[in-house]
């Protein structure tokens, strides 16, 4: 038993080693399919498949008639589609989503309504900035999304 | 190795391979959140113009609106960052006016679509579709909006109080579950009647609101 027992605790490191090894891949993927809900951030694109980009800014907390541009690392871009969404169901009927031509400062009310409304850019508002605004009696969770 | 030694090698391999097995659980769990959702009942059955989604009805639609389509699907997957899955065209109709505009329809998830050829369109709860609460509107120029609407089976004409002044100003004919007009920039309610003239549902369009936030035209 004397010999038995160095093996023993070797055998126990091996496998709290093996064990430590397999719970920590698996709780790292398993936060690397999760949202990033602690981040701070609230603009982010993703590459789409097919090509081109896909977009997203919000605020949880948007004040009424204030714009709240997408505020990315690059902001001017040749923006082709654009919608705007709100965290409430869709009920905020009070919503659009503008913008704003590169050029010259232009600036265009896009689409409004209820649900998601949305739809393509005018191709001479290209490239431009994209912006979000409600006019809701209080602050409002809204979102505006785009493709490039 | 004595017995107590390989029972001690048996025993923490039972626990390395459950601990595994439970690791690769948790992930596919995690991969598949919907596999055990319910299925949803399709909203469709208020909108009658939505047909099942097959290649000859997903080839009827304009080319450009099949890329709004593509979009409306793909965005639950990306609003979230990959944590929900895509959805499908469930249900579509393509409507094509008296007066020459082209409307497509489609069921998304538990959203129902209009989107107008060449111009505004929008998504909305299928539930708020069917109680006729779903539009979107886009500005033409600065004297109006060009507004799109989805009424529910049953209603055929579309009555325009333009000021909310409980007066109708213009009536506007539904094809199909679908109603397009260019209204003026002011506080709007639209109530959606049957063929007995009965009100069915009514919702205020804010195009008051719509034109104060549009700088173009301050």
């Amino acid at each position: 038993m004397a010999q038995v027992k160095p093996q023993s605790h070797a055998s126990l490191k091996r496998w709290l080693i093996a064990s430590g090894a397999v719970l920590l891949l698996a709780m790292l993927l398993i936060a690397g399919r999760q949202p990033d809900t602690a981040s701070a951030h609230n603009d982010f694109c993703t590459e789409q498949s097919g090509g081109g980009w896909y977009c997203i800014w919000y605020d949880p907390s948007l004040a009424p008639a204030t714009p709240h541009w997408f505020n990315a690392a690059v902001t001017l871009r040749s923006w082709n589609y654009a919608a705007v969404s709100d965290g409430h169901g869709g009920t905020v009927t009070q919503k659009c989503v503008h913008m704003m031509r590169g050029s010259d400062g232009y600036t265009m009310q896009l689409f409004c309504g209820s649900g998601v409304p949305q739809g393509y850019t005018p191709g001479y508002m290209r490239p431009g900035y994209l912006f979000t605004r409600h006019g809701a009696g209080g602050a409002r969770y809204i979102t505006g999304d785009g493709a490039h | 190795m004595t017995q107590m030694t390989r029972n001690k090698t048996h025993l923490m391999g039972a626990i390395t391979l459950a601990l595994a097995v439970t690791g690769v659980a948790l992930i596919l769990a995690t991969q598949s959140p919907d596999a055990t959702s319910a299925p949803v009942e399709t909203p469709a059955s208020k909108v009658e113009v939505l047909q099942p989604a097959t290649a000859d009805a997903l080839n009827a639609v304009p080319e450009e609106t099949r890329m709004q389509l593509d979009y409306m699907t793909a965005r639950p997957a990306l609003v979230s960052e990959g944590a929900a899955a895509a959805v499908e065209v469930s249900e579509v109709g393509v409507v094509n006016r008296a007066d020459g505009t082209e409307v497509t329809v489609a069921a998304i998830g538990e959203d129902i679509c209009a989107f107008l050829a060449g111009g505004v369109g929008g998504c909305d709860d299928g539930k708020r579709v069917a109680a006729g609460q779903s539009f979107s509107a886009e500005p033409i120029g600065c004297d109006g909006y060009r507004v799109l609407g989805i009424a529910p089976d049953g209603v055929t004409e579309i009555a325009i109080d333009s000021q909310a002044d409980g007066s109708v100003d213009v009536t506007l004919p539904v094809t199909s579950n679908v109603y397009v007009g260019t209204l003026d920039p002011v506080q709007t309610v639209a109530t959606g009647l049957d063929e007995a003239g009965e009100p069915r549902f009514s919702v205020g369009i804010p195009l008051d609101s719509y034109a104060a936030m549009n700088e173009a035209c301050k």
